[in-house]
């Protein structure tokens, strides 16, 4: 039976209505787009995303590779590597469109109020700077402290992320130090000014399970300490049931669905979220059972399909989706709770063999 | 029965080589002492340097005092490296004649390597159309037959500039492509690195980016290059004072001594073969240490 009809059309909601936007917010990106033009065409890694991050809460950006999950967050910073471009949006960081930012503006955002920590801790620490230097140097840059100011406070922020005989440790070098320990020095640093926000990019993708929920939990401490909001980037869900207030999942650079976390485990709203939460694992699950997939190939992003972009693997697809892109919209008449398909909601009966 | 303290164990003290606070180069040194024809060549090195800063308590005579009573006299008790056509002590002649070359490996490389490695930085790192100017110039002087250019520069200055402070600028002049070249090459691998974007994403400058954090990372193969150059640039000087447009007539320098004492080589071979020995120890000493600090700055053994 595909007899449902899509949702009415809902007026996109009035500016002033942003989703989880309170009067707190410190950080809003809105219909950001960053297209990277390459040789072979217009890759569109970010094409209009909205979301919000507010003080000690904690934002999960989720996506396969290549979604724009981890462009998106560079954008915030400026730092879209050419050919890319940041082409429509703003991100409005405690006041300030840091879309429309120059070059030294910028600078003084990063590290010092919106801070950044990558993947991979093997490499994102030079290897001819001892790590308390690597530390103390932040700390200079911004603020202009002297040598033995900076030290003092590098030393208390390696205690801070748990390195034991800190002080000793001051002056040693990054291979003296394992993933785990690298990414709590990098965590060190980046907590060095006490940001705002922090962006963790899949900041335990690289380190093992039992060291990944360390880290977690360090996060989330210094997260309560500090009312730093943290936009996590991450494809793990299990994290992000764990750890997240909020969630955005995006698909081919755009939003898919938005919402609050127990919400989108309780009853997702999107087909690629219902396959993403229905591919994990559980341990309640029988040994016979294969896991669930979702069929097909993400979309190359220099040829986004028409329509929505998920109608090509979606079982539940119609005609309408291969030529009307749905918007993000409330689901619900809630702002907290926001899908970007026709039949969010109501969808209709799955279509085709094994689904 | 005693209760622990767990604040008054004692914390283990770490022995083990590894496991002592070691900097990068500190490992490279590791490394290298294992390598026994570095350590030769750093020896070769070491043993150079110390008799050019001490030539005048190592040479038993002044390099000029002359003498015609003893011209040409073979090695003895008294004269080593027998005497010179001129009765002149050939062993403190060959003392001497490092300081020459070892003025001239110093301050040519550091010539070479002030413009390469600014010039390599900027292309490397800023790219553009900085980049493209740098190593189109670059090309231009890797066009040019090092040995002609220096030539050229030589007799066209050579009335106007004293000819020690000449051969520098020139033979340093000449080498700087090489040096930009590669020091540009490595930095724009660095430039990419992940903890370059990290320190971007920190805030730094691109000052400070460019100075501690990619410029450092990028050195080794120029630290490789500069030392293997000072062999070659040596033997440059050498063979320019051979050919008569190096150092002024009369000042001690090997190859000079070379060129001087190739009439009497039949007859008094050593006049040839001392001067022609060290710059050949020499040359192979910055060589064999340019290879093992190759070796072990190799990142992938690392």
């Amino acid at each position: 039976m595909n007899s449902q009809a899509p949702r009415t059309a809902v007026a996109p909601h009035p500016d002033s209505v942003v989703p989880f936007k309170n009067s707190e917010t410190v950080l809003e990106v809105r219909d950001l787009a960053v297209h990277f033009f390459t040789d072979y065409g217009v890759l569109k890694a970010v094409d209009g995303i909205n979301y919000t991050v507010n003080p000690g809460e904690t934002l999960a950006i989720v996506g396969e590779s290549g979604s724009g999950k981890s462009v998106g967050a560079l954008a915030v910073l400026g730092l879209v590597p050419p050919p890319g471009k940041i082409l429509s949006g703003q991100i409005i960081f405690q006041g300030q469109d840091l879309a429309q930012a120059s070059e030294e503006e910028l600078r003084r955002v990063r590290g010092n109020r919106i801070a950044m920590i990558f993947q991979d801790p093997l490499t994102s620490l030079n290897p001819v700077l001892s790590i308390g230097n690597q530390i103390a140097e932040v700390i200079r840059a911004h603020q202009g402290a002297s040598r033995r100011q900076a030290r003092t406070r590098a030393v208390e922020l390696l205690e801070q992320v748990e390195i034991p005989r800190a002080n000793q440790r001051f002056g040693d070098y990054p291979h003296q130090f394992s993933g785990g320990m690298r990414q709590r020095v990098m965590i060190a640093m980046a907590i060095a000014l006490e940001p705002a926000v922090l962006i963790a990019d899949e900041p335990t993708t690289a380190l093992d399970v039992t060291v990944q929920a360390q880290i977690l939990d360090l996060l989330k401490g210094l997260q309560l300490d500090s009312k730093m909001g943290l936009i996590l980037i991450t494809h793990d869900l299990g994290v992000v049931a764990e750890h997240a207030d909020t969630v955005a999942v995006m698909y081919a650079g755009k939003v898919a669905e938005y919402a609050e976390v127990a919400n989108i485990y309780a009853k997702p709203y999107h087909p690629y979220s219902i396959g993403l939460l229905g591919s994990i694992a559980r341990l309640d699950q029988k040994r016979t059972e294969t896991l669930q997939t979702i069929p097909g190939q993400p979309p190359s992003l220099v040829s986004v399909p028409s329509g929505c972009p998920f109608h090509p693997r979606c079982a539940f697809s119609q005609d309408v989706c291969k030529v009307e892109y749905p918007e993000l919209l409330p689901t619900e008449h809630s702002l907290r709770r926001l899908a970007a398909c026709h039949f969010a909601g109501n969808l209709p009966a799955p279509r085709g063999p094994g689904r | 029965m005693q209760r622990i303290d767990p604040t008054q164990m004692p914390v283990p003290v770490p022995t083990a080589a590894s496991e002592v606070s070691v900097s990068l180069w500190g490992d490279v040194w590791l490394r290298l002492k294992k390598n026994r024809l570095a350590i030769i060549g750093l020896g070769i090195i070491l043993i150079l340097v110390l008799t050019a800063i001490l030539a005048p308590l190592v040479a038993p005579y002044p390099p000029d005092q002359q003498n015609l009573g003893i011209s040409k006299l073979s090695p003895n008790s008294k004269h080593w490296f027998g005497t010179d056509v001129l009765g002149r002590d050939y062993f403190s002649r060959v003392v001497y004649g490092s300081r020459i070359s070892i003025s001239i490996g110093v301050v040519a490389v550091g010539i070479t390597l002030v413009i390469g490695l600014i010039t390599g930085a900027i292309a490397g790192y800023f790219g553009g159309w900085a980049d493209a100017i740098i190593m189109r110039v670059a090309d231009i002087f890797f066009a040019f037959p090092f040995i002609v250019g220096v030539l050229v520069m030589i007799t066209v200055l050579g009335e106007t500039i004293p000819r020690l402070p000449l051969l520098f600028i020139a033979i340093g002049l000449f080498g700087w492509a090489s040096a930009a070249r590669i020091f540009r090459s490595s930095i724009l691998q660095v430039k990419n690195l992940e903890y370059v974007e990290a320190a971007r994403a920190m805030g730094a400058s691109h000052w400070r980016i460019l100075t501690r954090h990619v410029m450092p990372n990028s050195l080794a193969p120029v630290i490789v290059f500069a030392t293997i150059a000072t062999g070659t640039v040596i033997l440059t000087e050498a063979a320019l004072s051979f050919l008569g447009v190096g150092v002024p007539v009369g000042t001690p320098a090997w190859g000079l001594m070379v060129s001087e004492g190739k009439s009497h080589m039949t007859t008094e071979p050593w006049l040839v073969l001392f001067p022609g020995l060290s710059i050949v120890a020499t040359v192979l000493g910055f060589i064999l240490l340019g290879d093992g600090l190759r070796d072990s700055m190799d990142p992938r053994l690392r």
